[in-house]
């Protein structure tokens, strides 16, 4: 019984802290997006045809580790066992995926374009043994090439 | 000709066109993480619930229509080496004595305990205030109970509430339960993960102490009934209790999560069975 009232005492915690940092983390998550939407854009074609002169061309790479909270990994064992939508970390790779392309874009400020982008996810805890205690972490990385044209 | 892309052309970004960001996230669904919380636990406590339940009546029916040579051939495979020798002391030869003699009278007002073999009777050197009944049907006195218990008939009545765990065959029932529920839960737990199972043995245990509280209030209605027919009354239980409730001295909520009832509601029970 102890072990249970633990478990929902830091289940309550989580719950509260997770979503505090979640929440603002989606703020800065939008702040972000607002301050780099005009430039660079993110182009997930191959070419990039222009009259322009090329001043330089870089690669870049925004990468993120996420893993999710107490709470929402014990949800999704229960998700788990019965299938379906794991409601509980489609935020968490929402915020990932937001985050990795912002930290990309955030590196290649000065250039106008970032051209051929592409992003990546992996597991980064699968182990060979297959053991079942495995936390829920994920790397989304976010890479392109960015291109700065001569003003 | 050029090829037609968005990005050929300067002109094609607009910057002094107003922004418009879209507010609707669609890669996350509505729902959230507590109403999802809630549906799935109120789920998997659904389910424990019911494996209990169903193993329950299962073993309750097995085990009621169990002839008693089986239940002594189980029992004998259950625990097969006697305890009485190592834990008792010739010091308690008296107290035993004393207590077999309580038993006799007890046999002697109740022909039912008669099919069953002669129940071996022990002390336990420990200042703990408790008495048990091991499945092979050896009950056991602490001596830290043995120096609260004041009268014969407080003897009598917890010798009793021993032997109505034996004859009801609780012992049997609580095993047989367990390893029905506690087998599927595993078979069920391979698909969703240690942490599921972990789950889902602690809603099984607080469901055995239900069930346990259950049995205990069977046995101390069986004692209470037995020891008004010898000694003519069961104050000297209820008498008992009162002091235990003062010697321990816990809030009424922990006895929610004990495998016994609170003593305040046996007390309440033995006095019922007074009408």
């Amino acid at each position: 019984m102890g072990d249970l009232l633990l478990i929902l005492l830091i289940l309550i915690i989580t719950y509260f802290t997770g979503s505090i940092l979640e929440k603002n983390h989606f703020k800065k998550i939008k702040a972000r997006e607002i301050a780099l939407v005009k430039k660079p854009v993110v182009s997930f074609g191959k070419k990039l045809t222009t009259n322009k002169k090329i001043k330089k061309v870089e690669f870049v790479t925004g990468e993120v580790v996420i893993s999710g909270d107490y709470f929402k990994n014990f949800v999704s064992a229960f998700r788990n066992f019965f299938g379906g939508r794991m409601v509980s970390f489609e935020s968490l790779m929402d915020r990932a995926r937001r985050e990795a392309l912002l930290r990309m874009r955030e590196k290649a400020k000065t250039a106008d374009i970032i051209v051929n982008a592409r992003l990546e996810s992996t597991m980064l805890n699968i182990c060979e043994d297959n053991s079942n205690n495995l936390i829920p972490q994920v790397a989304v990385i976010a890479y392109g090439t960015a291109v700065t044209y001569e003003r | 000709m050029e090829p037609q892309s968005l990005m050929n052309d300067e002109n094609n970004y607009n910057y002094e066109t107003q922004i418009n960001l879209i507010e609707d996230n669609v890669n996350i669904s509505k729902t959230s993480d507590i109403k999802e919380f809630f549906i799935l636990t109120t789920a998997i406590i659904v389910m424990v619930c019911g494996i209990f339940f169903v193993s329950d009546i299962v073993m309750q029916i097995f085990i009621n229509n169990m002839s008693y040579q089986t239940q002594r051939k189980i029992e004998n495979f259950l625990n097969a080496d006697s305890k009485l020798t190592s834990q008792s002391t010739k010091a308690n030869q008296k107290e035993i004595l004393e207590l077999k003699k309580i038993q006799k009278k007890l046999e002697a007002n109740d022909l039912e305990l008669k099919q069953f073999k002669k129940l071996e009777i022990g002390i336990s050197d420990n200042d703990a205030i408790n008495a048990y009944i091991y499945p092979n049907g050896e009950i056991y006195f602490t001596t830290g109970i043995l120096k609260e218990l004041k009268s014969e008939d407080q003897k009598a009545f917890v010798l009793a509430h021993e032997i109505a765990h034996y004859k009801n065959r609780d012992h049997l029932k609580s095993i047989g339960r367990s390893i029905l529920a506690l087998a599927t839960i595993n078979l069920i737990g391979l698909g969703g993960g240690e942490f599921t199972t972990k789950i889902m043995y602690s809603i099984y245990n607080i469901n055995d102490l239900k069930y346990s509280q259950k049995q205990e209030i069977e046995a101390d209605k069986y004692a209470g009934k037995l020891i008004k027919k010898i000694y003519g009354t069961n104050k000297g239980a209820t008498e008992f209790f009162k002091l235990i409730d003062q010697k321990q001295h816990f809030p009424e909520f922990i006895h929610y999560f004990s495998t016994h009832p609170s003593p305040s509601t046996r007390i309440k029970l033995i006095e019922e069975t007074r009408l």
